[in-house]
């Protein structure tokens, strides 16, 4: 029973929270076009950068 | 008695977290299913208030826009569904939109710190700044909206993380 809880506690806490961290750098370098970190990220999300108001060129 | 305080100590922070984790997987989804409404929304507004010159088609930008609002909703999405509890508001949709807009704040104010060290890469434009964070507040009423709905719900029943 508690080995049952444990795994499910890691499985429904762990991986919810890696996948938001994840998601939490990706979403930095989208904001703010790191390309050194996703090359071509600056100008693929060039016009939602703007219009989001980040400074930008 | 003391045997039962014990026993219920332990099993709390157990049940805290089981019910932490579903919130948690909730507020993913809606937090994604919100973006990508507010992604699209976003565009729908920028190419009507034309505040800058796009790069790219409105076609284009469907898939741009939602993409990174789907990216952003998850992470608001997420953290409304942990400390929603611990806002000051009553009502969701306030709770929402105060967090995203504290989201687009800290993002906001890092661009601004990196337009003071990097001023050649970094140019600010007050419009649209403007627009940001006039449009950063929809977002979190779309997860504030759509927390409450019973659809979302019944989908996230379905499929039963
Ligand atoms: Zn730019």
């Amino acid at each position: 029973m508690n080995k049952e809880v444990s795994n499910k506690s890691v499985n429904s806490v762990l991986l919810p929270t890696l996948l938001v961290v994840g998601v939490a750098f990706l979403v930095t370098a989208v904001v703010f076009g790191a390309d050194s970190v996703i090359p071509g990220v600056h100008d693929a999300f060039h016009d939602f950068r703007h219009s989001v108001g980040i400074t930008c060129h | 008695m003391h045997f039962m305080i014990s026993g219920t100590q332990l099993v709390l922070p157990v049940i805290n977290i089981m019910a932490g984790t579903i919130e948690l997987q909730r507020g993913i989804i809606t937090g994604v299913i919100a973006g990508a409404i507010w992604g699209i929304f976003t565009l729908c507004i920028s190419s009507i208030t034309q505040l800058l010159e796009f790069d790219f088609s409105f076609f284009n930008g469907i898939v741009t826009f939602s993409v990174a609002g789907m990216g952003l909703g998850l992470v608001a999405g997420a953290l409304y569904s942990v400390i929603r509890n611990y806002l000051p508001f009553q009502n969701e949709i306030l709770k929402g939109g105060f967090l995203s807009t504290a989201i687009w704040l800290i993002f906001f104010v890092c661009s601004l710190i990196l337009s003071g060290t990097s001023p050649e890469r970094y140019h600010f434009h007050n419009e649209q700044s403007l627009q940001g964070l006039i449009l950063s507040v929809f977002l979190g009423v779309f997860i504030g909206l759509l927390w409450k709905s019973d659809k979302i719900r019944q989908l996230i029943n379905t499929i039963n993380l």
